[in-house]
């Protein structure tokens, strides 16, 4: 009872770092219990979501099907249901903008019962000429029930009936190449079939019976086959439970980090304690208490300052998953959400606070608990290790032998505060690399690689003498480059990569081309492809490797030598010559797709007329890709950007932390010095120096430790679809270890301030210990 | 010739319970002397030491050493003070662990302006030659009030207070500080004032005063 009031006490009396390890604990098993909740609400609410709204687990593309087709699918083995439906683009002039829009077809008189659809306004359509539109495509246009769309094809009116939204299109993807369209170039829409032939099949069955089910359609089709696409494997699918994925990576990552902070100032806390309370440590022994109540009362710091913290923070946590989990699902456009109370979770984050807690008091509660009572009452003797004892040896003014030796003669503590300014500059470094490389990412993008204004692809491919002529006559382009764009799955060493982008590009090319990440060019030599780094180690190929390239559409192949590895790409792609390409599946001096500049002043009238072609079958302009981008990214920009700010307070906690006990266990050593003479201002200086040298320490320590993280954290979020490089900007080093040296050198003030304003007549007689 | 003088200066401590530590008290030390400050826990004895040395300000009256007022001074000049004209040697000998003997000495010489060369000479007058490299927890009691006490005489103080010199020390240790104490005050031409709850250093000083609650009841000069 007396040592727990003695710890209460003790704890009031240190209100400033017990405050700082409640704060850090609690923001870390905060992060930890709504990160992770959210988490796992995200995921069952799109699994939810897509149970409800009955995304059928294949996409089976044909050339052509019928109602016989779906009566003898739904009788194979392991299906549960068949719809067919047809799946066309219609050229649509919405406002000034000509928009690729790809209707679905609906069962005739009934609501589909795969792939369903989720109706936020109006019904479905009934007449030919009556469609619903998908929900991102009426909001940017602001079309509602009731507006008309033109068919860019025939002129005639399309009604909008209703807005809605399908778990096959709550991420719009127009393809495995074209993950982000815009809204001005690409949407989508549903229409009733009226009998018509069906080019797709939803085919619905368990998980774990895709490949038997594929192979028997592939038995039952034949040639009429064109591809199976798994539910999980459809673009916009995919790209959805990435960004949902990416969540679980946060939930890890920075909990953990916040987490180790915590246990850090604890340990250094209470090693302090310790080291402070040795005499009375040595006392209570003396005096017979136990071993194990010394080790008891010295845990029970560590589960004070930290279970405190981990409680506070399950609590907040736990209210804050919810509200976490419905931001995010908005953002994400997922439609039944599920947000729940985790209890178990909240149980686990106090768990792992209080685990992390006592963990790091426990050295110090070993310690302190293993001293020796004679020893104890000692003053501690300053170490006699090889360090230590290269520190005496030094040749330099006094001031430098003392600061010298205060951080060699106590290896343990100077360890833990240069481990403390390490962390510091883990937490800056790690946030401020995530923000360089995404900066990076974009830069490359569409300053290195995407030089164009506009693209267009072609129905089919086009002589590339007529495309540039066209193309060129159009007012305010500037330079044509035609792209021969195909198809492709490339193997090699037994593997295969379905869905690749072949873009066959011109020996020279200016407006796209192929760029790693650093920014150097990669151009494809003669009978030479270049590869990203993900379709590489998938195939299991390096530079100078043999691929195989075979046309989704013929079956036509053709070898190519892997010359390059680029990833500055958004999507599966790879490129080789334009000449190579066309030679190679026989379409010589023919183009499927065409790359423009356009002055700024013609920019939205070109779009227009290349949109107006009437052999365009999209256009992608490259300042709407952009905008589409910087607005998806827009929730991830203030992620980061709260998270380097929460990692700037941390670092600043530690560091503050650390400079304040050092100082202030010096008291007495302190106060002789102004007794004997030494102004504050030179005390300053010796401190600063001292403080300097483990700053050193601990920024040597720092880099590796967060070249590591930043590795790590950026792997999380790294899909073969598009890759965040590792990019630690000089600037953001540089300014990372000069904030974190001035933080530690400014945090000395307030403990000096505290040891200035103290009366130098009690502190010259407090005892050493 | 009065090096040091009280006027009228006492110590109250404490603001919400307020704690009379010394009554407003009149005192001179001259060159030279060596003064005894005696009395029971509580007495108020290093209350008035620590007044002499400006490691305190009094409550009321005035305390000046060396013809100067030390409660005019600023805190830095206070310091500057103490690094010019006082001499410290403390109960727990306050040495700087890290440092060795020599170095501990040499921290002292070098505030004040000597060379820190006379470290070892003046290790030597308190008899540790041989000794200069050891750290403090390489060293006996007795040896470290020594080093303390060379430290302090290395700023050639021209008062040197000493607050329980021989409080952690035993008998016969404590009288060899005493006496190196009395040789270095007369080779130094320095006042000494030592604190101590101890009768049986009486006879070490040349001026005994007694303190009791807080007031000096007598004020005796041996012959």
């Amino acid at each position: 009872m007396l040592l727990a009031r003695k710890l209460m006490r003790e704890l009031r009396m240190q209100k400033g770092q017990a405050f700082a390890v409640f704060a850090v604990t609690s923001l870390g098993v905060l992060l930890f219990v709504a990160s992770a909740g959210a988490y796992l609400d995200l995921s069952a609410s799109y699994a939810d979501s897509r149970a409800r709204l009955a995304l059928a687990q294949l996409h089976v593309d044909v050339t052509t099907a019928g109602a016989a087709d779906v009566t003898q699918t739904a009788g194979l083995p392991h299906v549960r249901a068949v719809e067919g439906r047809a799946v066309t683009s219609l050229p649509v002039d919405i406002g000034d903008e000509r928009v690729e829009l790809r209707l679905l077809s609906l069962p005739d008189a009934a609501a589909p019962r795969l792939d369903k659809l989720l109706l936020s306004e109006g019904r479905l359509p009934e007449a030919a000429d009556e469609i619903v539109i998908e929900k991102h495509l009426a909001e940017h246009h602001k079309l509602r029930s009731g507006s008309t769309v033109r068919n860019a094809a025939d002129g005639r009116a399309l009604r909008i009936v209703g807005i809605g939204a399908s778990a096959e299109y709550l991420w719009v993807a127009r393809d495995e190449h074209d993950v982000m369209p815009s809204p001005d170039s690409f949407g989508v829409g549903w229409r009733r079939g009226h009998g018509g032939p069906f080019n797709q099949l939803l085919v619905d069955c368990a998980p774990g019976d895709d490949g038997a089910v594929t192979a028997e359609l592939q038995r039952t089709l034949g040639k009429r086959l064109v591809d199976v696409v798994p539910a999980m494997q459809l673009p916009g699918v995919r790209l959805l439970q990435m960004d949902v994925e990416g969540y679980k990576g946060m939930a890890a990552f920075f909990p953990l980090l916040f987490l180790g902070v915590g246990a850090f100032i604890v340990a250094a806390l209470l090693g302090r304690l310790v080291d402070a309370q040795r005499p009375l440590i040595g006392t209570f022994l003396a005096l017979g208490v136990g071993r194990g109540r010394v080790l008891a009362h010295y845990l029970a710091y560590a589960l004070a300052l930290g279970g405190s913290g981990a409680l506070a923070g399950a609590i907040a946590g736990l209210v804050a998953a919810p509200a976490l989990t419905r931001e995010y699902a908005v953002e994400l456009g997922i439609p039944f959400v599920t947000a729940t109370l985790r209890w178990s979770l909240a149980l686990s984050g106090v768990a792992v606070g209080v685990g992390v807690a006592l963990f790091a008091g426990a050295l110090p509660a070993l310690h302190a608990c293993r001293l020796h009572p004679a020893e104890a009452m000692r003053p501690p003797r300053p170490s006699t290790g090889p360090l230590a004892r290269a520190a005496r040896r030094l040749r330099a003014s006094l001031p430098w032998r003392m600061a010298v030796r205060d951080v060699l003669g106590r290896p343990l503590r100077s360890v833990g505060t240069a481990f403390g300014v390490a962390a510091a500059l883990l937490l800056v470094l790690t946030t401020g690399a995530m923000l360089d490389s995404m900066r990076m990412v974009i830069t490359r993008l569409f300053h290195d690689a995407r030089r164009y204004d506009l693209r267009v692809d072609f129905a089919a491919p086009e002589p590339l003498d007529q495309v540039r002529a066209r193309l060129g006559a159009i007012p305010g382009v500037t330079a044509v480059e035609g792209v021969l764009t195909l198809p492709i799955a490339l193997s090699a060493h037994g593997k295969i990569e379905r869905d690749v982008l072949l873009q066959g590009l011109r020996d020279d090319p200016r407006l796209l081309r192929s760029v790693r990440l650093d920014g150097s060019v990669a151009s494809p030599a003669a009978g030479g492809i270049v590869l990203t780094h993900a379709i590489a180690t998938d195939l299991g190929v390096r530079v100078g490797d043999e691929v195989t390239a075979q046309l989704m559409s013929s079956g036509a192949s053709a070898s190519f030598r892997v010359g390059a590895l680029a990833d500055a790409t958004l999507g599966k792609t790879a490129s080789a010559r334009r000449s190579d390409v066309a030679r190679s599946f026989g379409l010589d001096q023919y183009v499927s797709s065409a790359v423009l500049s356009v002055r700024a002043a013609d920019a939205a009238r070109a779009r227009r007329a290349v949109a107006g072609l009437p052999d365009a079958e999209h256009v992608e302009d490259v300042g709407q890709l952009r905008e589409q981008i910087g607005a998806a990214m827009g929730l991830g920009w203030v992620m980061l950007l709260v998270m380097l700010l929460c990692s700037v307070v941390l670092a600043a906690a530690i560091l503050f932390n650390t400079a304040t006990l050092g100082i202030i266990e010096r008291r007495r050593e302190l106060a002789t010095m102004r007794a004997l003479g030494r102004t504050l201002r030179e005390i300053a200086l010796g401190l600063t120096m001292e403080h300097a040298l483990l700053c050193v320490a601990g920024l040597a320590l720092g880099f590796p430790l967060s070249v590591w993280a930043i590795r790590h954290v950026l792997g999380l979020f790294s899909s073969d679809l598009f890759r965040l490089p590792f990019v630690l900007s000089p600037t953001t080093a540089a300014t990372a270890a000069i904030g974190v040296l001035i933080v530690l050198l400014v945090a000395q003030w307030p403990a000096l301030r505290l040891v200035a304003r103290e009366s130098l007549a009690e502190a010259v007689r407090t005892r050493e210990g | 010739m009065t090096l040091a003088r009280l006027e009228h200066a006492g110590k109250i401590y404490g603001q919400k319970v307020r704690t009379r530590a010394l009554q407003p008290t009149d005192l001179e030390v001259r060159d030279g002397e060596i003064v005894l400050l005696l009395g029971p826990s509580g007495s108020g004895k290093t209350t008035l030491l620590n007044l002499l040395g400006g490691l305190d300000a009094p409550s009321e009256g005035r305390v000046v050493v060396n013809e100067r007022d030390l409660g005019a001074l600023g805190r830095r000049q206070l310091t500057l003070f103490r690094r010019e004209s006082i001499g410290f040697i403390f109960q727990f000998f306050n040495l700087v662990p890290s440092l060795t003997a020599r170095e501990n000495v040499q921290l002292a010489a070098e505030l004040a302006g000597s060379d820190g060369r006379t470290a070892d000479m003046w290790l030597g007058r308190v008899g540790l030659a041989g000794l200069e490299d050891r750290f403090p927890s390489e060293l006996s009691g007795g040896q470290q009030q020594r080093v303390a006490i060379a430290r302090a005489l290395a700023k050639r103080p021209r008062l040197l207070l000493a607050d329980e010199p021989t409080g952690a020390l035993d008998q016969e240790t404590g009288q060899s500080v005493l006496a190196l104490l009395r040789q270095a005050a007369a080779d130094e031409k320095c006042a000494v004032v030592v604190v101590t709850h101890d009768e049986n250093l009486v006879a070490f000083a040349d001026r005994v005063i007694r303190l009791r609650d807080g007031k000096m009841v007598s004020d005796t000069r041996r012959s």
